[in-house]
């Protein structure tokens, strides 16, 4: 739902507009429990610290999540028991608080401070059983003898508590989809888009989560020692993060018909499918499939590997993977001509390594492919040294190829050095063009604020750079309107003020032809002779009264 | 006609049949890697109990290993006095006799077997147990240990020190431990 929030330019905050006004207004002299529920509970303040309370309460309840999963490996949990349970008082000690805090300060809460009794609302009210069944089992087991696993299957009970957070953002991304179809809510969560909300970050988090956790697991499968402890709870973890990835690509795909540019149900889907960023979605998922169903026939253990390339979906979040593209791309016949050059030395430089060596080092020159290496491990700077030239020769080759490696290798270094900066140069470029048709009418509505909220974010520029970008247009604003007051080789200078100079001279003429009596123009240029065939020719074809 | 004279079509926003045929099928796609899921799960556990032989072994031996040399070990065939006192002697009693006795391979449902390394190109070694004799080399040398596989004639009248390893599902070693025996 796109608000109608209009902001003029002499109001212009541009902390506000990119959402960075964190200083929390709170007044200090406002009675204690007002002041600490404004600080830390309300949702309504910004700046104030309620949005940080529920990230490292999130964060606690994950890593209570962990825990409990680890305390069912035995090799885990009896080596570190004592540590398990610190951490489960800490964790508990912490929930208890909030808890007791979020009861005390129930009557500041406009959720219950309507009610007779706000804190039995409060108690009554589905977040706080929650809470309360969070922390209770482990005051329970202090008064009764309560078994393990219902111990730990109670405690369990603290992921519920995540709902505080997904519950919030799932209403408000239920408003700002209201008449939305069901694919359209579907490509909300999945794809960003100003329908998202904080349910399609919380998305976006839970999918990284997701990656990290299974990149992790591959990585240690590799290490014995825990591979030998935790191989169930791999094979575990990793049908989850398939079942995760693979619900993640179909809904993509289901939903991209929705982006733009990608219609039709077949064209659409087929065009999203191979983008780069929905193939390593494939590519993530399709080890365990392969794995699975080939064993049998083939050592599929290799694909294993692939699963790796999962970190690669987090680059979809990131732009600069983007620009780094885009760079590649555009300098891509450069790059080639230069790994073209530097194929041709390598080659030459690898035969002639071969002639001058291979006498003397019948074994370390033996051919032509196996001196590649040594020319390649020379011109990259590496040096193993584990095959050398030994002949005089050889050696003046060597100096001048390890010379000459240098600068062939910094070629494409240097290249994409300044095509980034090219790239980032464009872009801002492109944000100050945009900028200055916002900025035209004086004032932003809330798609332009948006627009520039997103770039900004793009671009990670800070407040400070958007504003002296803003400053920038505003003073090249106020030039093109005062741009009949400057000289005309200050207007020069900049070819499109000369085409709106243009413009303007043209729009003035064409005025004062309408001010005339018809004719009368003609009449005094014909009579004293003042103008030349061509100059009444050109006043007749701005007039409209082509010959 | 013109434009307002056309009657609004009505949106719906509730799921329609593809949105239902997608459901579905996201749903059986859960279905499928749960199944998987368990499938591979249930392999993991194979392997598992493959382990906990090995483990069982190693635990056997080394218990032995710290008494057999005493006069009355219980274990004849496994003594270090025994006559011929040879592996394949004392693995015989081992695998009829002992505790060990009825540890199954359950990648076939039989008792594990010995054997003489893993193989991947070779699938019955899977749940195997390659039992190795690791002899010392002299100081000085590059390596300090040689791995041989013990074989049934290896005397064993002598300590040795050995290693335990299995074989998963694919044929690859998963070792489990050295020890003296």
């Amino acid at each position: 739902m796109e608000t109608n929030k209009t902001i003029y330019l002499k109001d212009l905050n541009v902390a506000s507009l990119l959402g960075k006004d964190e200083e929390a207004n709170i007044p200090s002299d406002l009675p204690m429990r007002k002041w600490l529920f404004s600080w830390l509970l309300d949702t309504t303040i910004p700046g104030n610290m309620h949005k940080t309370v529920d990230k490292w309460l999130g964060i606690l309840i994950v890593a209570n999540l962990f825990t409990l999963l680890f305390e069912h490996v035995p090799a885990v949990f009896e080596p570190h028991k004592a540590w398990f349970h610190w951490f489960d008082i800490f964790s508990v000690a912490v929930f208890t608080v909030e808890y007791l805090m979020r009861l005390y300060l129930a009557p500041e809460d406009p959720e219950f401070n309507k009610k007779k009794f706000a804190r039995l609302g409060f108690v009554s009210s589905p977040f706080a059983i929650i809470d309360f069944l969070a922390v209770a089992p482990f005051y329970l087991q202090a008064f009764i003898p309560v078994d393990l696993r219902v111990l730990r299957a109670l405690r369990l009970l603290r992921i519920l508590k995540l709902f505080r957070i997904v519950v919030p953002a799932y209403k408000d991304f239920q408003v700002l989809n209201e008449g939305r179809t069901f694919r359209q809510k579907v490509h909300a969560l999945v794809f960003p888009s100003k329908f998202g909300g904080e349910l399609q970050k919380i998305f976006d988090i839970f999918i990284g989560i997701w990656v990290l956790l299974s990149v992790m697991a591959v990585i240690l499968e590799s290490v014995e020692s825990i591979h030998y402890i935790l191989n169930l709870q791999f094979v575990l973890l990793d049908g989850v993060a398939v079942a995760i990835f693979s619900l993640e690509y179909f809904m993509r795909l289901y939903a991209c018909v929705e982006e733009p540019g990608h219609k039709g149900a077949f064209m659409g889907r087929f065009k999203q499918a191979k983008s780069p960023a929905t193939f390593i979605d494939f590519i993530a998922i399709l080890p365990f499939f392969l794995e699975v169903f080939l064993h049998h026939l083939l050592d599929l253990r290799f694909l294993r590997v692939f699963r790796l390339s999962r970190l690669l979906k987090l680059t979809r979040n990131s732009d600069a993977t983007d620009v780094l593209f885009r760079v590649i791309a555009r300098e891509w016949p450069i790059m080639s001509a230069a790994a073209f050059i530097m194929g041709l030395l390598l080659v030459l430089t690898a035969s002639l390594g071969y002639l001058l060596e291979h006498d003397a080092q019948p074994e370390k020159f033996e051919n032509i492919p196996q001196s590649i290496y040594w020319a390649v491990i020379t011109l990259a700077s590496v040096g193993y040294g584990d095959i050398s030239p030994v002949t005089p020769l050889g050696r003046a080759m060597t100096s001048v190829l390890a010379l000459l490696g240098i600068g062939i290798f910094a070629i494409p270094a240097a290249l994409l050095a300044s095509a980034f900066s090219d790239e980032l140069i464009k872009d801002r470029e492109a944000l100050k063009a945009n900028l200055f048709q916002i900025l035209k009418d004086g004032k932003i509505v809330e798609s332009e604020a948006h627009y520039i909220r997103q770039e900004a974010e793009r671009m990670h520029l800070t407040v400070e750079e958007l504003n002296a970008l803003i400053d920038t247009v505003m003073k090249e604003k106020e030039i093109e309107d005062n741009l009949q007051a400057l000289p005309i080789h200050t207007i020069a200078k900049r070819p499109e003020h000369a085409v709106e100079y243009f413009k303007t001279a043209i729009s003035e003429l064409r005025q004062l032809g309408m001010q005339m009596t018809p004719g009368e123009f003609e009449e005094a240029a014909k009579t004293s002779d003042r103008l030349t065939a061509s100059e009444m020719a050109l006043w007749q074809q701005i007039q409209g009264k082509t010959t | 006609m013109n434009s307002t004279e056309l009657k609004a079509e009505p949106v719906q926003t509730g799921p329609n049949a593809y949105d239902i045929g997608f459901m579905v099928l996201m749903a059986l796609l859960m279905v499928f890697v749960f199944w998987l899921t368990t499938m591979n799960y249930s392999e993991g556990m194979k392997t598992e109990v493959a382990k906990r032989n090995g483990e069982a072994w190693v635990e056997w031996l080394t218990t032995a290993g710290t008494k057999r040399f005493e006069d009355g070990f219980e274990h004849a065939a496994c003594a270090g006095k025994a006559e011929p006192g040879t592996w394949g002697e004392c693995v015989a009693y081992i695998k009829t006799q002992s505790s060990l006795k009825g540890l199954v391979n359950t990648f076939f449902d039989k008792p594990p077997e010995l054997i003489a390394a893993c193989n991947k190109e070779d699938l019955s070694t899977t749940g195997g147990i390659v039992v190795d004799n690791l002899v010392a080399t002299p100081p000085g040398s590059a390596i300090p240990l040689i791995v041989k596989p013990l074989t049934e004639d290896d005397l064993i009248t002598a300590k040795l020190q050995l290693r335990i390893t299995i074989c998963d599902k694919g044929g690859y070693p998963i070792k489990i431990s050295e020890f003296e025996f």
